[in-house]
């Protein structure tokens, strides 16, 4: 971590909490953990509406579809380490195909068009958003893409907006093949409930 | 993304960028607005706002030289991050009731 005083959480209860995380999920959740437990009050309700923007139960789109627009979003922001993280959960539910084709240049990749048409939208808010207009809605209605699957879609996008920028910043840890294998395997097993 | 998940996202950017801190809200502010601040962190602000992934380490040594602590550049970074993401919320929204 870039700030020296973020390597180790300040009250015994933030600590406890990291101890928990690295022993469960492992150095992959435990070192993004580090830049959120700084200062709970503002790392704890911004945790909780990350995680809730993933593990979300509408059926609007898939774990897998919710986990690749995180991963498309922190590719367009160049974050290596949410790449690796969130890309790693899309790969276990997508396939490793996927998820590279869709990396590599959404508009050619096996996706439906639902998901094609969202991945445009999430591109433009992330990279042009002065250019979004009314014409950016309605595609995504001609799509079959009701308001509140794309508003779905569009929390995950705020959210690693911050996200990707705070582990770029703080220089978070790009995580080995294996310590992405064991997060992944803890978040699906716990539901994201990383706080 | 309901209602309260946007009442929540902007009630917490206004707690980074106006609530108790140790950087004064009107830095935080304009790191978020992407106006000017004077020095290190104009720099530093600037850079989170429009390619987190330059920052090095010499962008935090800056602003210790300057005389900034960690947890006011953990607030300078937040507040930048969150200016971003609010720039993106609002236009992705608009767009989606139809203004341009």
């Amino acid at each position: 971590m870039r700030l020296a005083s973020m390597a180790v959480p300040g009250s015994a209860w933030a600590r406890l909490q990291l101890a928990g995380l690295q022993l469960f999920a492992g150095p992959a959740v435990g070192e993004a953990a580090k830049a959120w437990l700084y200062r709970p009050a503002w790392g704890k309700p911004f945790s909780r509406l990350l995680t809730e923007s993933l593990r979300s139960r509408s059926n609007a789109w898939s774990l897998g579809e919710r986990e690749l627009f995180a991963a498309f979003t922190s590719k367009l922001n160049t974050c290596s380490y949410c790449v690796g993280t969130h890309g790693a959960v899309a790969s276990s539910q997508l396939g490793q195909h996927t998820l590279d084709a869709v990396l590599a240049d959404w508009r050619t990749a096996p996706v439906g068009e639902r998901v094609r048409v969202m991945l445009s939208f999430l591109e433009k808010m992330t990279l042009r958003p002065d250019e979004l207009g009314p014409s950016d809605a309605a595609a995504l209605t001609a799509a079959g893409i009701e308001r509140s699957a794309a508003l779905e879609a569009i929390q995950i996008c705020w959210a690693f907006n911050i996200g990707n920028r705070q582990a770029d910043a703080y220089d978070v840890a790009v995580p080995s093949p294996a310590e992405l294998s064991r997060a992944t395997g803890f978040l699906l097993r716990s539901g994201y409930r990383v706080y | 993304m309901s209602r309260e998940f946007e009442e929540r996202a902007r009630e917490l950017t206004k707690l980074v960028l106006a609530g108790p801190g140790d950087l004064d809200p009107e830095i935080r502010k304009a790191a978020a607005a992407g106006r000017p601040i004077d020095g290190a962190a104009g720099v530093y602000a600037d850079k989170v706002r429009r390619h987190a992934y330059r920052i090095i380490d010499e962008d935090i040594e800056a602003l210790h030289a300057e005389g900034y602590s960690d947890p006011q550049i953990h607030e300078l970074t937040e507040a930048a991050a969150y200016g971003a993401a609010l720039v993106r919320l609002d236009a992705a929204l608009a767009a989606l009731d139809g203004r341009e």
